[in-house]
C-alpha cells in the first residue's frame, strides 16, 4: 500500500468518478441508474486491483448484478421520464448544496489524506481470503451476521407485502371514496 | 496489479500478458461459434428429417460464412426514436460477459517451461466460482437495455421478462453452489478440477457426488442463456422477437454471438466443476507426463502435450453440453411465463435447499467418522 | 506523490461527496436512492482499503455486512416507491406535503 497508484487504478478511478457524475447529473433516470452499475462495476474492478477478490466479487454480483438491475426494473416499471435538472427558483438550493458537498470533501480530503501518509504498518498479510473473512463473520461478528440474515427474512416478507395490488385497505379506501 | 503472474515487473510485461491472454481466449470462444452454427442447424434438420444447409460448401460447412457476410451487409437500421447511445451499447453488454467469464476456466494443466509451472488458465481467482456468477449475472443488462432503447412496447415487455426470468435462476444457481462450496471446500476452479483427478482426495468425479446439484444447475444454465425451453424472450412466435426485435445486421449477430458464447462459458463451467474439468479419466497428469517423458521428450514438450491432450479432452465434454443445448432445443416444447417462474421458484429452490441439508449433514457424519 | 491508500481513500471519500450532492440536489426518489447507494459505496471502499492496508479482514467482513443491508435496503425503498407511485402518481419527493404545515 505505501507504492504510487498503478496506472490502471487511476484509470478505473477515473472512471468511477465519471460515472458517479454521471448518476446525479443525468436527465434521464436510465442514464443514471446505468451508470450506477457503471460505478458499481468499476468499484469492484478497484477492488480486485486491490487484491481483494472475494469482496470484489460479491459488490459485483450483488450490487452491479442485483440492486442495480432491481432500480433499473424500478425505473422502467413506472416510466420515469426525463426531469429537469436546474428547476428555476431553486438556485439558492443548489449553491448551498454545492458550497456544502465541496467543503466537506476538502475539509476530509486535507484532513484525512495526510494522516495516511505517515502510517507505516508493518507486514501486510493477505487478510481478504475468503476463509479469513469467513473466519471473522463466524466468531467476532456473529451476532450482526445473524441479524442480517433476519434482517434480510424481514425485508423480502416486506417487498411481498407492499406489493400486493387490492390489499383490504386499497379496497376500504375505494369504497370510500366511491360514497 | 497484485496479483502473482508471472513477474509483472514492469507494466509492459503485464500488459503483453493481458494481450495474450485475451487474444487467446477470445480465439478460443470464436471457433465455437461458426461450428455451432453448422451443427445447431444440421443437427434440427436431422432430427426433423430434412436435410439442413447442405450448399455452401461440403455438407454446408462453409455457411456460418455466409451468414457473417449476409450480417455484415444487412442494414442495421434504429428506429427513429430509440435512444442511440443505448441501442448500439445493448449487443456489446451481450457479448462481453461469456468473455470475461472464460478467463477464470481452467482450460488445461501445466506446461513446465524452465522451471516454473505455466497454467493453462487466463487469471486464476480464489473465488472462481462466485466470478463466473457475478460475471454471467451482468447478462441482464443487454436484455434489459435492449428492451428498453428500442422504443417498442412488444420489446420492453420481452425485456422485463427475460430479465426476471433470467434473476429469478440466478438464485438457484447460487444454492447449488453452496452444496458444491460444502462438498469440494474451496471455491477456486483449479483446486476443484485437481480434486477430481483420478486417485486424490475426492472418490468420483462432480456429478456422482452432487447429483441433484448437477441436474438444478444444468437446468438453470438453459435459463441464464435463454434457451429452450427457456425460450419466451426471444420467443419466435410470441411477441415478434421479443427484445431483439428492432435489431437486425450485425447488432442482431453480435445478440446471436453474445448467446452462443455464454452456452460455451456455461458448458466450461459445468464441465469443469461436475465432469471433472480437463481431466482424462483414469489418468491423472503426472502419469500422462511421465510417458512421455519415458519417451526421451524434453520437459516442457512432454508437458505441453499433456496439456494439450487435457484441453482436448475438456473440448470434448463442451461438444457433449452443447450437443445435449441443441438436442433440447428442437425436442422440447416451450414454457409459458407463469410456469417459467414457478419452476424457478417453487420448485428448483426448494430442490436446492433440501440438497443443501442434505449435504450439511453427510459432510458432517464424514467428517466426523473419517 | 501519494501512495495507493491515500489514492483509494480520496477516491472514496469523493464518491461519498458526489453522493451527498445528489441526495440534496435531485429531487426525485429514484435519484435520491441512487445517490445513497453511491455514499455506502464510498464508505465500503474506504473499509476495503484500510482493511487490506492493517492486513487482516475485519474491514471486509463489515463491508459484507453493508452490503448485505444495502441490498435489503434498496429492496424495500423500492417497493415504498412503487406503492407511492399507485397512490399518488409520481414519486418527485417535492410532491408530498401532505405532512407540511
Amino acid at each position: 500500500m505505501m507504492g504510487s497508484p498503478t496506472i490502471l487504478q487511476w484509470i478505473i478511478g477515473a472512471i468511477t468518478l465519471a460515472s458517479a457524475l454521471l448518476v446525479i447529473l443525468g436527465r434521464n433516470p436510465i442514464v443514471s441508474a446505468i451508470s450506477l452499475m457503471a460505478t458499481m462495476f468499476a468499484t469492484g474492478l478497484l477492488y480486485f486491483s486491490l487484491g481483494a477478490h472475494f469482496i470484489g466479487v460479491v459488490q459485483i454480483l450483488i450490487y452491479a448484478g442485483a440492486i442495480s438491475v432491481l432500480i433499473i426494473f424500478i425505473v422502467m416499471l413506472l416510466d420515469l421520464r426525463p426531469t429537469r435538472v436546474n428547476i428555476p427558483g431553486r438556485a439558492p438550493v443548489y449553491v448551498l448544496s454545492l458550497v456544502a458537498g465541496a467543503t466537506f470533501f476538502v475539509a476530509a480530503i486535507f484532513s484525512v489524506l495526510p494522516l495516511l501518509r505517515a502510517v507505516g504498518i508493518g507486514p501486510l498479510g493477505n487478510g481478504q481470503q475468503p476463509e479469513e473473512i469467513s473466519m471473522q463473520l463466524l466468531s467476532k461478528y456473529m451476532i450482526p451476521f445473524q441479524a442480517t440474515a433476519l434482517l434480510l427474512l424481514a425485508a423480502v416478507m416486506g417487498v411481498v407485502v407492499l406489493g400486493k395490488k387490492n390489499m383490504m385497505s386499497e379496497r376500504i379506501a375505494k369504497g370510500a371514496k366511491k360514497s | 496489479m497484485t496479483f502473482d503472474i508471472k513477474d509483472p515487473s514492469t507494466w509492459i510485461n503485464w500488459f503483453t500478458w493481458c494481450v495474450i491472454i485475451s487474444v487467446v481466449i477470445s480465439a478460443f470462444l470464436l471457433t465455437w461459434i461458426p461450428v455451432m452454427l453448422v451443427v445447431e442447424r444440421r443437427a434440427a434438420a436431422w432430427m426433423q428429417r430434412r436435410s439442413g444447409p447442405n450448399r455452401v460448401g461440403p455438407f454446408g460447412l462453409m455457411q456460418p460464412m455466409s451468414d457473417a457476410i449476409k450480417m455484415i451487409f444487412k442494414e442495421a437500421n434504429i428506429p427513429r426514436k430509440a435512444h442511440k447511445i443505448l441501442f448500439v451499447m445493448a449487443p456489446a453488454l451481450a457479448v462481453l460477459p461469456p468473455f470475461v467469464a472464460m478467463i477464470v476456466m481452467p482450460l488445461g494443466g501445466s506446461v513446465n517451461i524452465q522451471g516454473t509451472e505455466y497454467a493453462l488458465q487466463g487469471f486464476n481467482v480464489n473465488v472462481g466460482m462466485l466470478f463466473f456468477l457475478a460475471i454471467t449475472s451482468l447478462h441482464v443488462y443487454s436484455v434489459l437495455t435492449a428492451g428498453w432503447a428500442s422504443n417498442n412496447k412488444f420489446s420492453l415487455m420481452g425485456g422485463l421478462r427475460a430479465s426476471s426470468q433470467m434473476i429469478s435462476y440466478e438464485i438457484a444457481i447460487g444454492i447449488c453452489m453452496v452444496a458444491l462450496v460444502l462438498t469440494y471446500g474451496t471455491l477456486d476452479l483449479r483446486e476443484i478440477v485437481k480434486l477430481q483427478e483420478y486417485g486424490s482426495a475426492l472418490p468420483a468425479w462432480g456429478f456422482a457426488l452432487q447429483p441433484v446439484a448437477f441436474i438444478v444447475l444444468w437446468i438453470c444454465t438453459f435459463a441464464e442463456t435463454n434457451r429452450l425451453p427457456f425460450d419466451l424472450p426471444e420467443g419466435e412466435s410470441e411477441l415478434v422477437a421479443g427484445y431483439h426485435t428492432e435489431y437486425s445486421g450485425m447488432t442482431f449477430g453480435m445478440f446471436m454471438l453474445g448467446e452462443y458464447a455464454a452456452m460455451v462459458a456455461s458448458s466450461a463451467f459445468l464441465a469443469t466443476l461436475f465432469l471433472g474439468g480437463y481431466n482424462i479419466p483414469f489418468i491423472t497428469e503426472e502419469s500422462l507426463r511421465q510417458l512421455f517423458l519415458d519417451q526421451g521428450l524434453h520437459l516442457t514438450l512432454a508437458s505441453l502435450i499433456t496439456a494439450l491432450l487435457q484441453f482436448g479432452c475438456l473440448i470434448a465434454k463442451i461438444f457433449f453440453f452443447m450437443w445435449v443445448f441443441v438436442w433440447v432445443r428442437w425436442t422440447l416444447p416451450r414454457f409459458r411465463y407463469d410456469q417459467l417462474m414457478d419452476l424457478g421458484w417453487k420448485m428448483l429452490l426448494p430442490i436446492g435447499v433440501a440438497n443443501v441439508i442434505v449435504t450439511m449433514v453427510v459432510t458432517y457424519f464424514l467428517k466426523r467418522g473419517g | 506523490m501519494i501512495t495507493q491508500l491515500q489514492f483509494l481513500v480520496g477516491i472514496g471519500l469523493a464518491l461519498f461527496s458526489i453522493g451527498i450532492l445528489g441526495f440534496l440536489v435531485r429531487r426525485s426518489g429514484i435519484i435520491a436512492l441512487m445517490s445513497l447507494e453511491l455514499m455506502l459505496n464510498g464508505v465500503n471502499l474506504c473499509l476495503v482499503s484500510f482493511s487490506k492496508h492493517h492486513g487482516n479482514a475485519e474491514g471486509s467482513a463489515l463491508v459484507l455486512l453493508i452490503v448485505l443491508v444495502a441490498a435489503a435496503e434498496a429492496a424495500l425503498a423500492l417497493s415504498l416507491f412503487v406503492s407511492l407511485f399507485r397512490q399518488s402518481g409520481s414519486v418527485e419527493l417535492d410532491d408530498f406535503r401532505l405532512l407540511k404545515g
